[in-house]
């Protein structure tokens, strides 16, 4: 980082759907979505500057403690990493959903369902 | 001065079912009868341009039932400031008192196809011979749940009507910072198709010109793409940045229900709140064209891209948003290129004219920020049974900030062409 | 699983057919997964433990060794045919954000699980879009996603069996940039 470089900003608030109620066994789908930009750092600004690279480089989804589904993001994914995937839960818990920042930042959410 | 008398227009009143019927062959003893249905972009172009082109050798009608007409294009310029209502709104008090085109201003509901008549809402019937369908789109309120013709006067479309526009404009003047406006875009086809883009871009101007720092725009998209989409993300990214946000169909997963009172939208990813919801449902072809079995499958009516017969009916043009038009899109400028098509067809058939190949043509601005305005457009000809596309260009993110600025300025010239065209011009 | 080896690190590291010469333990990767996610809170030092555990893609992958890229994700693995789906339009209006989705479909039929999808554009500058573990909880090997692609190219997916094998499949999309819309889409689908 060159001197007087701005901090990245603050990561945004996430949006995921978890369903509130399921049946134990049923597959479900859940998602998610966090607004960043992904800078690659391939881009170039409108006075010829290269953007440096600033992306989400994890994804993690937990169910209580056990690890449900993670990605390692790379800057081929679009902005505004989003991902849809499934679950096949036996038990009510909470989901939780992680993302970190180039550099360490992190941003987290959890939902709870009921499972019947 | 219309060439038809009054006395001989009071003759089409009356208690006969069909007035003033003649066989189909009579050509040489009176001059056949052209009915256009629709005073928009398509119709009022090919009213005048008959009109100056056969003169007294056609007998040519215009049924509009709006007696000011304000284009829906540019008039999203309206709703951001830029344009004025009065500058985007018209009448045909030029054009009928041009030569040779009788203006009929109640509304057409019926197409008797057998019969070769118009039925108009005062019980009066329109013989013809040849029948131009411009009537534009239907809104198909529900497409979208809990939305309605009715729930359009607490939730504008403003896609259609003066009305409508007038509508959305007194509700983006009257909100206040933190208020949010949210943005239901339709599925393909439809009119105009970065209208919404562009209507949010204004929207968004109009925020920061009345000092609405707090103010944010959600777009929820029937679509998992749009026109122009790079060119218009870079142009939010650089003049609003975090205040337009788009959610296409795979990421919000379609809408479950709506809450107009409490402004609510509800989509299988989240709940999205605003004060005032601008929603634009999906869109078919004009009723009337629909009631008389002018469409199909999709909703819209097949032509033949040679001269824009209905495909069902030989005797029955079909012009602007209303007709199917292969890679062109539904814009006005479209439906002017289709009517200037559609009018050397008519005046081959009915006047012996030599024809000149069919080509059409398009070009859509679309205005991001004041002094930054993006096109795209293309030629087309007639290629197998639809219009194709033969060339095409595009705004580039790299264009310099005077091709943006002249692109506008151009736009504006256009627009002032184009309703020349279709309302004449007083002196 | 993933390898923190680079790709094509000595000329004798390039794959073989039907093989490659370096050995992964899977089990070891998988475990470590594992006890990371046990004590998942989101602290600082979990964070850091978990990330470590997820490891890292290398990023020099050039763009004509797409092989060599998927061999440093997935190490010593035999390729093996099975379905493998990857759904993407073959028109991009769009490159900057194309929708995806990926699925291994046996698997719900009891076969052998899907332990990872891997998707890459080899034609952009960062040729890979991301890797996807799945877990004992998953109960489907899928995920949907956006990517972005810098030209019209065939994007390559691979999924990594749990049997130690590997299944591949490609798509070609074209790229557009701009564009007026999609006229006359067709007969109107159901909402």
């Amino acid at each position: 980082m060159s001197d007087g470089a701005a901090l990245p900003p603050p990561l945004a608030q996430p949006r995921v759907k978890v369903p509130e109620q399921a049946s134990a066994g049923e597959l479900i789908t859940l998602k998610s979505l966090l607004r960043h930009r992904m800078d690659s750092g391939n881009r170039i600004d409108g006075s010829g500057h290269p953007i440096p690279r600033l992306i989400i480089n994890r994804f993690i989804a937990t169910f209580d403690d056990e690890l449900l589904f993670s990605a390692i993001v790379e800057p081929s994914t679009a902005e505004n990493p989003f991902f849809e995937f499934t679950a096949r839960l036996t038990r009510s818990g909470t989901v939780r959903f992680l993302w970190i920042e180039d550099g360490g930042a992190t941003v987290s959410i959890e939902r709870t369902i009921t499972v019947t | 001065m219309s060439p038809l008398s009054r006395r001989r227009f009071a003759g089409l009143l009356g208690s006969t079912p069909v007035l003033a019927w003649r066989p189909r062959t009579a050509f040489a003893a009176s001059p056949p009868r052209i009915v256009i249905i629709g005073g928009g972009a398509a119709g009022a172009t090919t009213a005048r341009l008959l009109a100056r082109e056969g003169g007294e050798r056609l007998d040519i009608t215009l049924v509009e039932q709006t007696a000011r007409y304000t284009t829906c294009f540019q008039s999203n310029l309206y709703l951001g400031g830029y344009r004025s209502l009065d500058a985007l709104t018209h009448d045909y008090g030029v054009l009928a008192r041009g030569d040779g085109i009788r203006v009929i201003g109640t509304r057409a509901v019926r197409i008797d196809r057998d019969e070769r008549s118009v039925h108009l809402d005062d019980g009066r019937r329109l013989a013809y011979d040849r029948l131009v369908v411009a009537p534009g789109i239907e809104l198909m309120y529900d497409s979208v749940p809990d939305y309605s013709r009715a729930a359009a006067e607490r939730a504008p479309h403003a896609w259609q009507g003066g009305a409508q526009l007038r509508l959305l404009k007194s509700r983006l003047d009257a909100l206040q910072n933190g208020e949010h406006v949210i943005i239901v875009a339709p599925p393909d086809p439809y009119r105009c198709p970065p209208g919404p883009y562009e209507r949010a871009s204004m929207i968004a101007s109009l925020f920061r010109r009345r000092g609405l720092p707090d103010s944010r725009i959600t777009i929820i998209d029937a679509k998992p793409s749009f026109s122009k989409q790079a060119l218009f993300e870079a142009g939010w990214h650089r003049y609003y940045p975090n205040t337009i946000e788009w959610f296409p169909s795979d990421i919000h997963g379609g809408i479950l229900s709506i809450d107009i009172e409490a402004g609510t939208v509800e989509t299988d990813l989240d709940t999205f709140r605003g004060q005032l919801l601008n929603i634009i449902p999906a869109q078919r072809a004009g009723r009337i064209a629909r009631e008389a079995a002018l469409t199909d499958a999709s909703g819209f009516c097949p032509i033949d891209p040679a001269t824009m017969h209905s495909t069902f009916d030989p005797a029955i043009t079909v012009l602007g948003d209303a007709c199917i038009a292969g890679d062109m899109p539904k814009s006005a400028f479209a439906a002017h290129s289709q009517a200037r098509v559609a009018v050397a067809s008519l005046l081959g058939e009915l006047l012996g004219r030599a024809m000149p190949p069919p080509r059409f043509g398009n070009i859509c601005w679309s205005l991001i920020d004041e002094g930054d305005a993006i096109k795209v457009g293309g030629s087309y000809a007639p290629s197998g049974e639809r219009i194709g596309s033969t060339g095409s260009f595009v705004s580039q993110p790299s264009d310099a900030a005077g091709t943006r600025a002249s692109n506008h300025d151009e736009s504006i010239a256009w627009y002032e062409a184009i309703t020349t065209d279709m309302f004449g011009r007083d002196a | 699983m993933v390898r923190s080896s680079l790709p094509g690190a000595a000329p004798d590291r390039r794959p073989t057919a039907g093989g490659f010469d370096a050995p992964v333990d899977m089990r070891t990767n998988r475990r470590r997964l594992l006890d990371s996610g046990i004590a998942l809170g989101a602290t600082p030092a979990f964070v850091g433990r978990l990330a470590r555990a997820v490891e890292a893609v290398p990023r020099t992958a050039t763009l004509d060794a797409t092989e060599a890229t998927i061999v440093s994700h997935i190490g010593r693995a035999h390729p093996r045919p099975g379905p493998l789906s990857l759904d993407i339009a073959p028109i991009a209006e769009n490159g900057s954000s194309v929708p995806v989705r990926l699925h291994v479909p046996d698997e719900e039929h009891g076969s052998v699980r899907a332990l990872s999808l891997l998707l890459l554009a080899p034609e952009n500058p960062d040729p890979t879009v991301a890797v996807w573990h799945f877990s004992s909880l998953s109960g489907s090997a899928s995920v949907a996603t956006r990517i972005r692609l810098a030209r019209s190219q065939r994007v390559v997916a691979v999924a990594v069996m749990a049997d130690g094998s590997w299944r591949r499949t490609e798509r070609a999309v074209h790229v557009n940039i701009g564009g007026c819309g999609i006229e006359n889409a067709g007969p109107r689908d159901d909402p």
